[in-house]
């Protein structure tokens, strides 16, 4: 036994086991806030990464310029024509809400509305880790940022959850992660599930809409947004468009294949919700 | 060997795990640029002196925020100090390939154990993460033992000994 303590890499390696330890502790303990370890190597790296992150996109913006003309003449043309439809399906929308407003006033019902307060926040770094979907932002909980927070694009479309918070930075998982779990409802069959990320998914940028029923399944194509119940998350932000149904492996159960409606690999500014209010 | 080379290989390392990797996407997974890092510092460095280099490049990893493995000081200090004891089986740049590829399989081995335990899933994520991860990270092994090069011994200056 003696002989085994002589060895110097055993007490470096009982020195990491032990740090190991601690910081899964801080982690249970703190919930959602960062170890004091972290915060500072956060709040110190924050501008470099800032620097590397802001050099990558120049240099990925650069090759895309080059490569994407055609693309971007034919995206431009299907624009065109998705902007038309869209314009068609406003103007039939507008007719809709002011029958909406007309009946609601018939019934003297309140407008239902949402409100959110939003701080805008730039993303640092790209989390290089095959098992976890996740990216830092430069805000944390000295402007207000929580662990459970909401974080949207500039289209409102979600894009994941505030998983850890420093002073000045934070964590946010993406949609696609695996730890992702929100109440979701598809919006035309009203179809109610889970959202949940899954690693066999998350290579592919997609993620589960789980525990649906043979009688009420989602139609490919359908749009699907947050159904918050207990006021943790706003209800109604879009997340993804139903890909494809399948079947769970255990065979009761089927899960709709969720493709985001963010892009996720290609993330500059982003909003924070860090409040908001719902009347129903 | 002093601080300055290793700790320049690691700043490298660091550079590349997050400035990097995340650009370097194929088959929907990183190259755990880092771990290989870790692996070839202990074949280089010997079991202490690995397990030191494992240590530092979990803190690092702490440090970067939202990085790989954040946490994982005790994984790649134990995979440095293996990677040292068994640096004798692997030699020449393709045994330290082979040696490196062992200790990250090892490595990938663990991580989708612990998925698999808390309820993520075996087989979905070894075909679609950890199988993809560990060749497509292989692929890398000639560009960090390029950088590895900073942990060889200079040579020495001056004559020939016993001049």
């Amino acid at each position: 036994m003696k002989r085994f303590f002589r060895h110097k890499f055993i007490w470096i390696l009982a020195v990491a086991l032990s740090l190991s330890l601690i910081t899964a502790a801080a982690s249970l303990l703190l919930g959602g806030t960062a170890n004091p370890l972290s915060d500072v190597g956060g709040t110190v790296s924050r501008p470099f990464l800032r620097l590397f992150s802001q050099i990558s996109d120049k240099v990925r913006d650069g090759q895309d310029y080059v490569r994407g003309i055609d693309a971007l003449r034919a995206e431009n043309d299907n624009l065109r024509t998705q902007l038309a439809q869209a314009e068609q399906q406003a103007r039939v929308g507008e007719l809709a809400a002011s029958e909406n407003d007309r009946l609601r006033s018939l019934l003297n019902l309140r407008v239902r509305g949402q409100s959110f307060t939003l701080e805008p926040a730039w993303v640092t770094a790209r989390s290089a880790d095959a098992w976890q979907a996740a990216v830092t932002l430069d805000k944390g909980s000295n402007q207000g940022v929580e662990a459970g927070d909401c974080v949207i694009d500039a289209a409102g479309a979600l894009i994941g959850r505030v998983g850890e918070t420093g002073s000045s930075w934070c964590t946010l998982r993406l949609v696609t992660d695996g730890e992702t779990r929100l109440a979701a409802k598809a919006v035309q069959g009203e179809t109610i599930g889970v959202l949940a990320g899954d690693l066999s998914l998350m290579a592919q940028g997609k993620l589960k809409l789980d525990h649906l029923t043979q009688e009420n399944l989602p139609d490919p194509g359908e749009k699907v947004v947050t159904f918050g119940t207990q006021g943790q998350y706003p209800s109604g932000l879009l997340v993804g468009t139903v890909e494809e149904v399948r079947d769970d492996p255990g065979g009761l159960t089927q899960y709709g294949v969720i493709r985001p409606a963010a892009q996720l690999d290609r993330l500059g500014e982003v909003f924070v919700i860090t409040g908001f209010q719902e009347e129903r | 060997m002093g601080l300055l080379r290793p700790g320049g290989y690691l700043l490298l390392l660091c550079l590349l795990q997050s400035g990097a990797a995340a650009w370097l996407r194929g088959f929907g997974v990183c190259p755990a640029l880092l771990v290989l890092g870790v692996c070839l510092a202990g074949l280089r460095l010997g079991p202490y002196r690995g397990a030191v280099f494992g240590l530092a490049a979990g803190l690092c990893v702490q440090w970067l925020a939202a990085g790989p493995q954040s946490g994982a000081f005790f994984l790649l200090a134990l995979l440095g100090c293996a990677m040292g004891l068994s640096a004798r089986l692997w030699r020449g740049f393709w045994g330290e390939w082979l040696g490196c590829l062992t200790g990250l399989a090892a490595f990938i081995l663990v991580r989708w154990l612990g998925f698999g335990l808390i309820g993520r899933g075996f087989l979905a994520p070894l075909l679609s993460l950890a199988g993809p991860e560990l060749l497509y990270t292989a692929v890398w092994f000639p560009l960090i033992w390029l950088v590895g090069q900073l942990l060889r011994p200079g040579r020495r200056r001056g004559g020939i000994a016993g001049d």
